[in-house]
């Protein structure tokens, strides 16, 4: 429905990942405007899927055609409700899972044949945070570092210290990980993605588990780091989370990628509704029906509906002309998760 | 995953700053940084400590029940008749303890410890949630399994060294050291008799590395450390089992328990080789079968845990 024109606004539309894109991508994102080939999206954007997917041993279809573009500097928002298929995307994008057709280009290089040249630049955290709970938060981040081969064992400690000073684990890092609250292993799975400098993190649910104020922190630690040209692919079921930190976002159901884009165009898809405050709402709704107003909805002294295609202020008046009194007349913005309802027709808390 | 196809992908074409910089040219020493990891945090586990722990205190156990049966009696007054090879020669001779201990540790202590650790090796990272985040470091399949495999083989060779060690320790202390009377009834001198005792503990250890490569390979196949163990030492027990079954004794050869107690040829004069040799090939045969098998599984797998 919304499909296409979600991805064209796209280009139209650069935002805010435009400045942090100046220095690393000029040419990228330009090109990106150009979205047929493979080669052009390669070059803007930092992860971009054609056709992935995967059908699990049962016949179970997990994710199904994906095309899926992130562009270089963005806070990539991956939407969709729990079963929907991404955390099988995310794990096809880190190799951990073979897709069983399609391409998936991290880095613009192929998944998962190029994993040891990709991942070491890339910082990831999947489905919540997993450590070894007989070792402290320290020695925890010690042996994941000692995994990538490209880090420098002169430098571990440090930037150890470093990782675990920047989520504010400094004082628990002697303390064992299992006696560790959930926000704190949280933490400490963030830390492990800021070993390095990486170029992408992946973050998936970063902010479950934590409280308002860790969410807060997370949130602030999200936009400092695309701050520094770093791109974040953070998926989520909270839509708030996805609008206060995202500059592009990507919706899934059922293993289906439902749409993508700037997060602005996205809110901006979904048809506002109609709002009518009067004190005659029996006949309001007879109006607004023979107006073409559509899905009426009566509470009290509000009548709302979808509104029809022509002049909104065509439809005030025949209400005037009919005598009906009206107190307001509005239409309601939409929010992200009313573009969500009218892309899935669905809430969004619903499994897939 | 190969050298070969990362250098195949980059488009010239295109300009690309989400590539990676070629700039990182990791030193190939820092590769072993993982082995390091994985060798210190085996030995942390609370569970290998117990296991070595319990392998220390079978020499104790049966050293000081020999002490015991025997105290009455004069040196070697009794014959149990019954019980592990060597056991009536440790009150002559407290090195006797050494091959006593790990004749009785062989059967089952040993590989049941070997196939606990081999069997968790995988399947408790899978099972705890940590191999994918070894992976995405990335760890590198084909390097993260021969640190684990390496690391089986450390502790293959430690736990044979403590059976040994606690076993010579306490034949020191409750028995006269001094030459030897090898099986075939010649005398060596204690040091050379110290000498094939070693010997026979990396045989012990190198008989260990076929049940560590199958406890390997069935680690890759499920992520339940529990089961993953369960099933290795479930192996271990139905193998020597069937060992016992006289029907069976065409197979019998194949078994990778046949012939672990040939290192007991160690302490003829002259030692006799072939069993030795056969044992040592077998092994070879497992660590070549089920290092392969697991190799393939685990590179193809889908880490879905």
């Amino acid at each position: 429905m919304d499909r296409p024109s979600a991805t064209e606004r796209q280009p139209e539309d650069p935002g805010p990942a435009d400045d942090v894109l100046g220095e690393a991508a000029p040419e990228g994102a330009a090109s990106e405007g150009d979205a047929s080939g493979d080669d052009a999206s390669a070059g803007g954007s930092v992860i971009a899927t054609r056709g992935l997917t995967k059908r699990y041993g049962g016949g179970q279809l997990a994710v199904d055609g994906l095309d899926l573009t992130v562009p270089a500097g963005s806070v990539f928002g991956f939407l969709g409700p729990n079963g929907s298929g991404k955390t099988t995307t995310i794990r096809m994008l880190m190799g951990l899972i073979t897709p069983t057709s399609g391409t998936a280009r991290v880095l613009g290089r192929p998944m998962p044949r190029a994993s040891r040249a990709v991942l070491p630049q890339v910082g990831a955290l999947i489905e919540g945070p997993a450590l070894y709970g007989f070792l402290s938060g320290r020695d925890n981040l010690l042996r994941y570092d000692a995994a990538d081969p490209t880090a420098d064992p002169r430098t571990r400690r440090a930037r150890v210290g470093a990782a675990l000073d920047r989520v504010g684990l400094t004082a628990a890092a002697a303390k064992k990980a299992r006696a560790y609250s959930l926000g704190m292993k949280q933490r400490l799975g963030l830390a492990a993605a800021l070993l390095q400098p990486r170029k992408l993190l992946v973050l998936d649910e970063p902010t479950n588990g934590l409280d308002p104020q860790g969410m807060r922190e997370i949130r602030s630690l999200v936009r400092e780091l695309a701050g520094d040209g770093t791109t974040v692919f953070l998926s989520s079921h909270l839509l708030d989370e996805i609008e206060q930190v995202c500059t592009h976002a990507a919706v899934m159901a059922q293993g289906r990628l439902i749409t993508q884009g700037a997060v602005a165009d996205l809110a901006a898809g979904a048809r506002g509704r109609l709002a009518v405050t009067t004190p005659d709402p029996g006949e309001a709704v007879r109006v607004l029906k023979e107006q073409g107003v559509t899905d009426v909805v009566v509470t009290e002294d509000r009548v709302t509906g979808e509104p029809p295609e022509r002049d909104l202020a065509e439809v005030n008046a025949a209400l005037v002309a009919a005598g009906v009194r009206v107190r307001g007349f509005t239409v309601e913005r939409a929010s992200l998760e009313d573009a969500f309802v009218a892309l899935t027709g669905e809430g969004f808390d619903v499994a897939g | 995953m190969s050298q070969a196809d990362v250098t195949a992908v980059p488009n010239p074409a295109v300009p690309n700053p989400a590539a990676p910089d070629p700039v990182v040219r990791p030193n190939p020493l820092w590769t072993l940084g993982l082995l390091r990891s994985e060798l210190v945090t085996t030995l942390r586990r609370w569970r290998t400590l117990a296991l070595l722990g319990v392998l220390a205190a079978v020499p104790i156990l049966v050293g000081i029940s020999v002490k015991i049966e025997t105290s009455g009696d004069g040196p070697g007054g009794r014959d149990g008749g019954a019980g592990p090879a060597f056991i009536s020669q440790v009150t002559n001779n407290g090195l006797f303890l050494v091959f006593t201990a790990l004749a009785a540790t062989l059967p089952f202590f040993l590989p049941m410890a070997v196939g606990v650790v081999a069997g968790d090796a995988i399947a408790g990272e899978a099972n705890a949630g940590t191999l994918r985040y070894l992976l995405v470091a990335p760890a590198g399949r084909t390097r993260l399994l021969l640190a684990k495999y390496a690391t089986t083989m450390a502790f293959c060779l430690l736990a044979t060294l403590v059976v040994a060690g606690s076993a010579l320790a306490v034949g020191a202390l409750l028995f006269p050291l001094g030459d030897l009377t090898t099986i075939s009834g010649t005398q060596i001198s204690f040091t050379e008799g110290l000498g094939r005792a070693l010997l026979i503990a990396l045989v012990v250890a190198a008989s260990l590395t076929g049940i560590a490569a199958l406890g390997l390979f069935v680690s890759t196949l499920t992520n339940s450390g529990i089961a993953a163990m369960a099933t290795t030492v479930g192996l271990l027990i139905t193998v020597q089992i069937l060992d016992q079954i006289p029907q069976l004794h065409a197979l019998q050869p194949y078994f990778f328990s046949h012939y672990w107690l040939s290192f007991a040829d160690l302490v003829r004069d002259p030692v006799y080789w072939h069993d030795l040799i056969r044992n040592l090939e077998l092994q070879a045969l497992y660590v070549a079968v089920f290092g392969s098998a697991a190799w393939a599984r685990f590179t193809t797998k889908d880490i879905a845990a």
